[in-house]
């Protein structure tokens, strides 16, 4: 046929150059358009299936008790994996079941970095066992692998406290507390009454002892700041915050052992001139 | 003729003696039929009695109820049960049983229910059966039964079991406002009685009048057809309203019971009462009784209105209101204190224990200097004068309150000794109501308001009111500018380090004006107790203390206290948690703001500042830091910029030429914070408060330097602590 043509039919080619022309130029173009995306398909399979996708460095930032590597672990990335490979939201989601972690927000940063940002729940205070020191979370976790030798000093340390329903209210409560407020505490003593098994002895930064309940603590403490700043400082003593209010003791009873205004009779009690009514 | 004669006379005297006996037994028939009596026996009431029956139908007793309606003493319906054990009262055992037929059973039935052994309800049936009475009770444990006891015995349909309905008094709030509610019982007619208090006062108008039906009826007892039946309406007793408020009550009771267990004294009184009405809102006493379950009632006086004392110091406000009002007054003049000794005593007037040498009349009012007083009477007001300003505050007479047996104190004011002690509360004698009646001046602009506690008589039969007490001004002893100037070195009293309430008496969120008073006890002959537990420990306070809504006074008599206890501990915890709870109840707005005192900041930038600068400006706020070393510019602190911390927080400040500072009496976290910012060496002992630090004060600081910090006291409890270093 089509040799049939060419002798027959002169090619519309031969006769119009130009439209010719315009056709290869046409044909070139999108031979180059083929060839660039099937380049382009190649590259990108070239760039995932070699190490060049791969993660070369995660960044883990934020953590204090935890390890990295641990965290690592965790969020099953390591250099191996491509870049692409993981799901943002489950890694978070993942890492977010280690008990020491309040939030976590997982980054990419390209073109091979990661970055794990961490937010560890807060240290409320410091549970004394009489060999330890274990670091206590808001969430309630004591950290007994991560115990310490000395005290910190940067949370309340706790003395006296068995591993008990107790220890979780004052946890709860704590929690609840505004942490300028838990910065004015020094130590928290468990210290039971027949009366009151809630009852905690605390001892403040600024000199003052503080008697008060475990239940309702948050609130309790609220008034500290304000009764303390109306206290002389040089002369601190006890403070009893109850649910009906707060009583100060000075606690130092030379003075007061005897009040002040006791109208007593220096030498004798005897009144001979007296009407000394019953 | 002459036996003729004779006959007649004969006759004539028998006639005339018959006549006599007729007469005189006429006589006593017209009389009994005039006068209805015989030998005093009223014979148409016992006809009455004998074709009439006769019910009567009992008028209930008023409530009390507190200034907010809630019932304060109330009658309740209780049931009592009888047994009928006449056999004749089942004519027909076979088909119905009307007596105890079973006792066993019967007995082992109620035992369940009732708090009786069996073995004594058997005894208790049998003896009834045996003595052939027609019916038994239980004695005291078959009265004042419950609804559910009740309904409990009646669904075991015992046969011969029946209740009788009775009115029994009941006391909601147990142990409460005790002596000025008082008490009521039911006496053998099964009529309730009040015996005390208000009870007592208005049994009268409490009670109501009884009604009753009456009918005639047969010899058989059975009504008649026309029965000329009389129903004589039961009125029902006043209701009471009082001007206590149970809630304020309820938690001056709790604070009383609590002073109680704890320092057991002999006596307490408190009172709270509205000083611009005179209205008392709460009143109590110890030892006190609950009147629904009376034990061995040790005390049925009412303290505050029947038992004067000596009031002590507290009577100083009105030694000064006296001077302030004659113009006589100079705060600011000095005197010298210790003792006070004029040629008319013989011994010299003391203050306690101690001197201050020379001090201004305004200290010597806040120290509660008994010399100070003294003088102000002898020398500036003049006996005569103050003994009419004593009267004019009514401490001659009594106040009128609306309770009974009130006892007024004694002015003793013969010889200057006795004379100067009044000016200190010694020797006369007030009773804590004469003491408040007084104080309402000073709270109330001068104006002296009477106390009462019966506020509002309704009549629930009309729903009418048949009385309403209205404040009622007894005097005005004072100008209102006085009051202020009393009122202001009364606040000044608990504001002042000098003032004997300071830090003692304390209201959080109120402004409070009080004077203390420690009242000596007379022993009678013998003179005054002595040691330290042996007095009246009183407070008298007011408070917002600008323009007072409340009153209250508070006694506290022979404590027992530890040996680092004050006498105003018990005092102090009664006034400071009444009052304040009081005023928050009655949405009193708290004039003491917590922010005045307490600032909250953002901690400024204080790194590479100038030492100086960052100082003054924390300071300004209110801030006392712990700056380390003289260093002109600061390198560090415990704190972050930018945080969040209050004025009372402990701020360590470290400079660029730190040295040791004296951390004694610092706490474990402060030192430990310290160490870690100075990179220290630490090692720690004890827990507490630093007792002993290793490094001398002054010490130049560098990284790495030993410092053993010793907290140990004496109190070997502690547990041992955290020996370690970093």
């Amino acid at each position: 046929m089509r040799e049939k043509r060419e002798k027959n039919i002169v090619s519309i080619e031969d006769r119009i150059p130009n439209l010719k022309e315009t056709r290869r130029k046409k044909a070139k173009r999108r031979f180059m358009f083929y060839l660039t995306v099937l380049l382009l398909l190649i590259l990108i399979v070239v760039y995932l299936e070699t190490p060049l996708s791969h993660i070369r460095t995660i960044q883990v930032e934020g953590q204090h008790y935890l390890d990295e590597v641990d965290i690592l672990e965790v969020s099953g990335l390591t250099e191996e994996l491509s870049i692409w490979s993981f799901e943002k939201a489950a890694i978070e989601k993942e890492i977010t079941r280690i008990k020491e972690i309040k939030s976590v927000t997982v980054t990419r940063h390209f073109p091979q970095d990661v970055r794990i940002e961490i937010t560890e729940n807060s240290t409320v205070g410091y549970l004394y066992n009489n060999t330890k020191i274990i670091p206590i979370l808001e969430n309630g976790t004591q950290l007994d692998h991560a115990s310490l030798d000395s005290y910190p000093g940067d949370a309340p340390l706790m003395i006296n406290f068995g591993d008990d329903e107790y220890l979780e209210l004052l946890i709860s409560q704590l929690k609840e507390t505004k942490p300028q407020l838990v910065d004015h505490i020094s130590e928290l003593h468990y210290a039971p009454t027949e009366a009151n098994p809630y009852q905690i002895h605390l001892y403040m930064t600024n000199g003052f002892e503080l008697k008060t309940s475990i239940r309702d603590f948050s609130n309790h403490i609220k008034s500290y700041p304000s009764i303390v700043s109306q206290l002389d400082s040089n002369d601190p003593g006890l403070i009893e915050i109850g649910a009906g209010g707060a009583v100060f003791n000075a606690f130092d009873p030379s003075e007061e052992v005897v009040d002040p205004d006791q109208e007593i009779y220096l030498e004798d009690v005897e009144t001979e001139d007296e009407d000394v009514v019953e | 003729m002459k036996k003729k004669t004779t006959t007649n006379w004969t006759v004539t005297f028998f006639l005339f003696l018959f006549l006599l006996f007729f007469l005189i037994v006429s006589f006593r028939v017209i009389y009994i039929q005039a006068t209805g009596q015989v030998q005093g026996f009223d014979l148409e009431g016992w006809a009455t009695q004998q074709r009439e029956a006769d019910t009567t139908i009992h008028a209930t007793r008023g409530t009390i109820v507190d200034r907010n309606g809630m019932a304060l003493a109330q009658d309740l319906t209780v049931h009592r049960i009888y047994a009928i054990v006449d056999e004749d009262f089942s004519p027909d055992p076979e088909k119905r049983l009307n007596h105890v037929a079973d006792i066993d059973q019967t007995a082992e039935s109620l035992s369940q229910i009732l708090e009786m052994d069996t073995v004594k309800i058997k005894e208790i049936l049998i003896e009834g059966r045996e003595n052939e009475r027609f019916q038994v009770e239980f004695g005291q444990t078959g009265q004042n039964l419950s609804r559910e006891q009740k309904l409990a015995i009646e669904a075991l349909e015992l046969p011969g079991i029946h209740f009788i309905d009775e009115a029994k008094r009941y006391y909601p709030n147990g142990m409460f406002a005790s002596h000025v509610i008082g008490l009521a019982q039911a006496d053998d007619t099964h009529d309730i009685t009040g015996i005390t208090g208000i009870e007592a006062q208005l049994d009268d108008q409490l009670a109501g009048i009884n009604g009753s039906i009456t009918y005639q009826t047969d010899n058989y007892n059975r009504r008649l057809l026309a029965a000329n039946e009389v129903i004589e309406e039961k009125k029902d007793g006043y209701h009471v309203k009082l001007t206590i408020d149970q809630k304020v009550q309820t938690i001056l009771e709790d604070a009383l019971s609590q002073v109680e267990e704890t320092f057991e004294p002999e006596r307490i009184t408190a009172t709270v009462v509205n000083p611009k009405t005179g209205e008392i809102i709460a009143l109590g006493n110890r030892p006190s009784y609950n009147p629904n379950d009376l034990e061995d009632v040790s005390n049925w006086y009412n303290d505050v209105v029947s038992t004067p004392i000596e009031p002590g110091s507290t009577m100083k406000i009105f030694t000064l209101a006296a001077a302030i009002e004659e113009g006589v007054y100079n705060p600011d003049e000095y005197y010298k204190s210790g003792t006070y000794k004029i040629p008319e005593i013989n011994r010299p007037v003391p203050d306690y224990r101690k001197h201050w040498g020379s001090i201004t009349f305004a200290e010597g009012f806040q120290r509660s200097s008994n010399v100070a007083m003294a003088k102000l009477v002898w020398e500036k007001i003049g006996p005569s004068t103050f003994l009419n300003y004593l009267k004019a505050f009514h401490f001659d007479q009594e106040t009128g309150v609306d309770l009974p047996r009130e006892q007024a104190g004694r002015i003793v004011f013969n010889y200057p000794i006795e004379q100067l002690n009044a000016a200190f509360g010694q020797g006369t004698t007030v009773s804590p109501i004469q003491l408040i009646q007084a104080a309402t001046a000073i709270a109330n602009d001068g104006e002296m308001m009477k106390p009462f506690v019966i506020k509002e008589i309704t009549d629930p039969n009309t729903n009418k009111v048949i009385s309403n007490t209205e404040p009622t001004s007894v005097g005005t002893p004072i100008s209102k500018s006085t009051a202020d100037q009393v009122l202001s070195a009364m606040e000044s009293v608990v504001t002042s380090d000098t003032g004997t309430a300071h830090n003692i008496f304390h209201l959080p969120s109120y402004t409070l004006a009080g004077k203390t008073g420690t009242a000596q006890i007379s022993g009678g002959a013998s003179g005054y107790l002595s040691g330290r537990e042996n007095y009246i420990f009183s407070f008298v306070g007011m408070a917002p203390s600008d323009d007072p809504k409340l009153l209250m006074y508070v006694t506290v008599k022979q404590p027992k206290l530890k040996e680092t206890e004050s006498g105003s501990k018990p005092v102090s915890f009664i006034f400071n948690h009444v009052m304040e709870n009081a005023l928050h109840y009655l949405n009193i707005q708290p004039d003491k703001e917590i922010e005045e005192d307490v600032s909250e900041l953002i901690m400024p930038a204080v790194k590479k500042q100038a030492t100086a600068e960052v100082v003054e400006n924390l300071e300004g706020h209110g801030v006392k830091p712990l700056v380390v070393g003289e260093g002109s510019e600061i390198v560090g602190s415990n704190v972050q910029m930018g945080e969040k911390i209050l004025s009372t927080q402990t701020i360590i400040l470290v400079t660029n030429q730190p040295t040791m500072p004296n951390l004694k009496g610092e706490s474990l976290r402060t030192v430990t914070q310290f160490a870690d910012l100075m990179d220290l060496d630490l090692e720690v002992a004890g827990t507490g408060y630093l007792e002993k630090q290793s490094v001398a004060i002054g010490t130049e600081l560098s990284e790495g330097h030993y410092l053993l910090a010793d907290f140990t006291d004496f109190e070997a409890e502690e547990p041992e602590t955290p020996t370690a270093n970093d």
